[in-house]
């Protein structure tokens, strides 16, 4: 417990430049599209939408902090198209809410996969843009 | 044929019409005739440039190039404005792409050095290579499986913008089949195809997801007088009665959609219907089927491509001509007996098909065949019916399996530098 609470320290302390946030979302999201949206990276226990949750969670930190960057630089549009991409794939995760989690990954049918995999690729094609559009 | 930049698509088609004039045939399940993979003529300018403007969209009547990668697409947006930036932003990317130019304001190396690339990159330091860049739309962009007008398009729905009906034999695939919209990318060069596709379908994310795609390597058709005939899988020569866009009158009353031939979508004038069917060859059962028969159930000589009544490859068919026992020397049952025009009440139509081949499945046997393509100006009187007969009575169906189908109303051409591919549905 003792390690649990200096790790929460330690991160509450640590920095990040915003190319490293913008790259960090971009990087969290690669790794929906790759492997937990297919279902492939928890093939036995079948978790894969926690996993899925926890790095779009991450992504959205990571955007969240970058805003006030995105406002100053005049980006609006880039910001309102992942806010609004942002909250199309949470609606489609909450749908999958079941308790305090989420449901087996192998209960989701194929179009219902389709449709997570389309709103992957909506969000990660303009947060691919957001570093750019920080740091430049 | 060589002509210098600056020549215009319609001055080029005139003088490929100076070549030999052919009459035509249509064959609908897509295995009639031709084939050749021998130099010819160009038809286009030396630097390979397809004109993306006109009243038409290219790559119907521009002579069929070699290699085609085709896209549907579902589109995932539900909202009406986002349609429109979504054309006008493939607009864009077509009309740059098909100049032989990147995608994108910085194209693949001259952007930002912290963003994606605009464009892919793979198309870089390659030609044109003819590519054209064709869209449609599919039935469910105007009105749901539901019954749901998604867009606000119903009332302009095409009528004869239907589901292809059930045909005997089908094995249709969902995954094969379908979508909202369409993109049939050609090019002589395969990786100038796939780049279209691929950087038109990122273009689209958040608008579209791609339902299914299709690769096709070799053309089994001629769309002009100044392509020799290629051969499809079956070794056969495919295309040889084919609509040419030299044909003009032909292609008037045959493909292109005139004002007055539907009140709801005076929008399609200028248009076209696009069929696309996939259709899996039996390749291992057919190789093993004598000459003899091969060439009674296509109804041609396989070398030549001669009809079996005798001549040449462009010699019209004796159909009533008969050999010993007095049966006709061209079977009634044969492929070019029963997609001949004679027995379709004349209908012609333009096939644009590739032949096509996915590996092999799991017992080994080549996963290959037919990708049909056809515009018609009318499918429920040019393509149905004759499909419908052929489905039922060709002797070729025994080789055949349809597992992919769908049906897209394709737009006209865009005119100018400011106009976008489906103006004339969503503006007017």
């Amino acid at each position: 417990m003792a390690d649990t609470e200096e790790l929460a320290e330690r991160v509450e302390d640590l920095e990040f430049t915003p190319d490293q946030l913008g790259n960090g979302a971009k990087e969290l999201l690669d790794e929906v599209a790759t492997g937990k949206v297919t279902g492939e990276e928890e093939i036995w226990s079948h978790t894969d939408l926690w996993d899925f949750q926890a790095n779009v969670d991450g992504a959205r930190v990571a955007y969240e902090d970058l805003r006030p960057i995105l406002q100053v630089r005049e980006e609006a549009e880039l910001d309102e198209q992942l806010e609004t991409r942002f909250a199309a794939l949470q609606e489609l995760l909450d749908g999958y809410r079941d308790g305090e989690g989420f449901v087996s990954y192998d209960e989701l049918t194929d179009d219902q996969v389709k449709e997570l995999a389309d709103a992957v690729n909506a969000l990660s094609e303009p947060l691919s843009k957001l570093t750019a559009a920080v740091v430049l | 044929m060589t002509d210098g930049p600056g020549v215009s698509r319609r001055r080029l088609l005139g003088l490929a019409g100076a070549g030999v004039v052919t009459a035509g045939v249509a064959g609908a399940s897509g295995v009639a005739l031709g084939r050749a993979s021998a130099p010819e003529p160009s038809t286009t300018a030396p630097s390979g440039v397809v004109d993306f403007h006109g009243a038409h969209q290219a790559g119907i009547a521009t002579p069929a190039q070699d290699r085609l990668h085709f896209a549907a697409f579902d589109v995932t947006t539900d909202d009406r404005e986002d349609l429109v930036e979504l054309l006008r932003a493939w607009t864009d990317a077509a009309r740059t792409m098909t100049q032989g130019r990147p995608a994108g304001t910085y194209g693949a190396v001259g952007g930002p050095y912290d963003a994606p690339p605009d464009d892919t990159g793979e198309a870089l330091d390659l030609p044109a290579s003819r590519l054209t860049i064709t869209i449609g739309f599919g039935p469910t962009l105007f009105e749901a499986a539901d019954g749901e007008d998604r867009f606000g398009l119903a009332s302009r729905r095409p009528r004869a913008l239907e589901r292809l009906p059930h045909f005997p034999g089908d094995q249709l695939d969902p995954a094969r089949s379908d979508g909202d919209l369409c993109v049939q990318a050609c090019a002589d060069d395969p990786q100038v195809a796939v780049h279209a596709v691929r950087n038109l379908a990122r273009i689209g994310f958040g608008a579209v997801g791609v339902r299914w795609s299709q690769l096709g390597f070799g053309r089994t058709s001629s769309t002009s007088t100044a392509q020799q005939t290629p051969r499809n899988l079956f070794g056969f020569k495919d295309g040889t009665r084919n609509l040419k866009a030299e044909e003009e009158a032909d292609m008037a009353r045959h493909v292109w959609v005139a004002e007055a031939d539907d009140p709801r979508a005076p929008w399609l004038a200028g248009g076209s219907y696009l069929v696309a069917r996939r259709i899996n060859m039996h390749i291992e059962t057919w190789d093993r089927t004598s000459l003899r028969e091969q060439e009674a159930v296509i109804g041609r000589d396989k070398g030549a491509g001669a009809p079996l009544s005798g001549g040449e490859e462009h010699t019209d068919p004796d159909f009533a001509l008969a050999g010993r026992e007095g049966e006709p020397l061209i079977p009634t049952t044969s492929h070019v007996h029963l997609a001949h025009p004679d027995q379709n009440d004349g209908v012609r139509m333009l096939r644009r098909g590739y032949n096509f081949t996915d590996g092999s499945d799991g017992l080994g046997r080549l996963d290959a065949g037919l990708f049909f393509l056809a515009f018609v100006r009318d499918p429920a009187t040019h393509f149905i019916p004759m499909q419908t007969t052929l489905a039922r009575d060709d002797a070729l169906s025994e080789y055949l399996e349809h597992r992919g189908s769908a049906l897209f109303a394709v737009p006209p051409g865009v005119r100018d530098e400011r106009g976008y591919l489906g103006e004339t549905l969503f503006d007017r």
